[in-house]
């Protein structure tokens, strides 16, 4: 009879926990405030031990870092050399351009774009698995953090602000399976879409197949998104068509190593 | 005693949701991820009873779906549901009690990855069968190697010898 009850008393649980499971998955996609106050109230209590067990483990992960890079270091050198080579060639050809657009500039009186204010964040969380990208960081809506904002390194662009806690954010990253930002092909100027995918894959997507896109092309935000434009964001690693779509199915390699990301800034817009 | 055990156990738990977000989560080398909070939700299942082992898995799979979630309730019900199943995969009954460990933590692993997969989509994420496939061969391989860390840190804390250990069938055939 006891064993009875306990099997009994353990189903109900169950029932409870997928009814309450349920209710929780529902209201996420129906993007419910109670979840969005519930999310940010979470952040922002485990911010203080999280910021200090991610200083604690810091130096163990930056170990990690230096085992992999090791071991891609070969491949890496040689792909730098390739790229050192046709950025020199570039090199010449852009300080013409820049001597030519300076003077058109002046002639039209167009302002160049100013610097972006930015916040420095720290990364106090990550959450890197097949269906997500996020991290956190230590800045909140107290620091001028708001919903929407981009987030760069020092290599371009990370990811976007999802989330916004009185003291701490979601960023979520650009191969986040839901990301979804509007860049610019550099050399062309062509217009496409960038998606994130489960397994970290970044694609750009919308590219008409007669368009011309080559592997090695540059990648920046466009601005006509929410981000300002002209963001660096990642560089094109792999071009190919399918006979059963109108679109090329390009693949980017972003520029930031989201596995090394310590510190950023969130652009004030 | 008992009372305060759950509580050693939820704070034990707590911690391994920190480690997770903040260490654990970080270190993708080579697609090695590791579930601390899903060894450690199988442990207290094992070592509290099923019952306990649900509220806090419960509670953890929502508290990592509140801090870093794309959908909140997915974590909650994955790790409630392992501590269900743990009742059932119990009376495999290997005459050695790290092999039921070790298969208990194996079946679990992969009965997660396929229903997350399966979860996603259904709410319309592409899958991609390669990715799933390393993470069946490589993430049971890594929580196998929690096992020897996280359930004698919960035992510690249970205070209990192996005789008392599981509340099911097992108990009487160690």
């Amino acid at each position: 009879m006891v064993i009875l009850n306990r099997r009994f008393r353990n189903f109900i649980v169950l029932v409870l926990i997928i009814f309450l499971c349920l209710v929780a998955i529902t209201a996420t996609f129906r993007q419910s405030e109670i979840i969005s106050t519930l999310k940010s109230k979470t952040i922002d209590f485990f911010k203080p031990i999280q910021e200090k067990v991610f200083s604690l483990f810091s130096p163990v992960i930056g170990f990690f870092n230096y085992i992999r890079d090791y071991i891609n270091l070969r491949d890496r050198y040689l792909e730098l050399k390739a790229e050192n080579s046709s950025l020199r060639e570039g090199y010449v050809e852009s300080a013409n351009l820049r001597v030519e657009n300076d003077a058109l500039r002046k002639l039209l009186d167009i302002k160049l774009r100013g610097g972006y204010e930015t916040i420095t964040a720290r990364v106090i969380g990550f959450s890197n698995e097949n269906w997500q990208s996020e991290v956190i960081l230590n800045v909140g809506v107290s620091d001028g953090i708001s919903q929407g904002m981009g987030v760069i390194n020092e290599d371009g662009l990370v990811g976007v602000i999802t989330r916004a806690g009185s003291s701490s954010c979601n960023v979520r990253l650009i191969n986040d399976p839901q990301s979804s930002i509007g860049v610019r092909v550099l050399s062309s100027r062509k217009l496409g879409v960038l998606k994130g995918s489960q397994g970290g894959i970044i694609s750009l997507d919308y590219i008409p197949v007669g368009e011309t896109v080559l592997k090695g092309d540059i990648i920046i935000t466009s601005e006509y998104g929410n981000l300002p434009g002209e963001i660096l964001v990642g560089r094109v690693s792999k071009v190919s068509e399918d006979e059963s779509s109108l679109y090329k199915i390009v693949e980017i390699e972003p520029f930031a190593d989201f596995r090394r990301l310590e510190y950023v800034l969130v652009l004030k817009q | 005693m008992k009372s305060f055990s759950k509580i050693l156990h939820f704070f034990i738990l707590i911690i391994c949701l920190i480690l997770q977000v903040a260490f654990f989560d970080y270190l993708d080398i080579f697609l090695i991820r590791f579930d601390l909070v899903m060894v450690a939700v199988i442990a207290v299942a094992l070592f509290d009873g099923t019952m306990w082992g649900m509220i806090f898995g419960f509670v953890a799979g929502m508290a990592i779906d509140l801090m870093a979630g794309n959908i909140v309730g997915i974590s909650a019900f994955i790790y409630s549901a392992d501590a269900f199943m743990v009742r059932k995969l119990i009376t495999a009954g290997f005459k050695s009690r790290l092999l039921t460990y070790i298969f208990i933590v194996f079946i679990i692993t992969e009965i997660n990855i396929l229903t997350v997969s399966l979860i996603y989509y259904l709410f319309n994420f592409s899958i991609s069968r390669f990715g799933m496939g390393l993470d069946m061969i490589i993430g049971p391989l890594c929580n196998i190697i929690l096992v020897f860390v996280i359930f004698p840190i919960i035992r510690i804390g249970k205070g209990m010898n192996r005789e008392t250990e599981f509340e099911f069938k097992y108990k009487n055939e160690i």
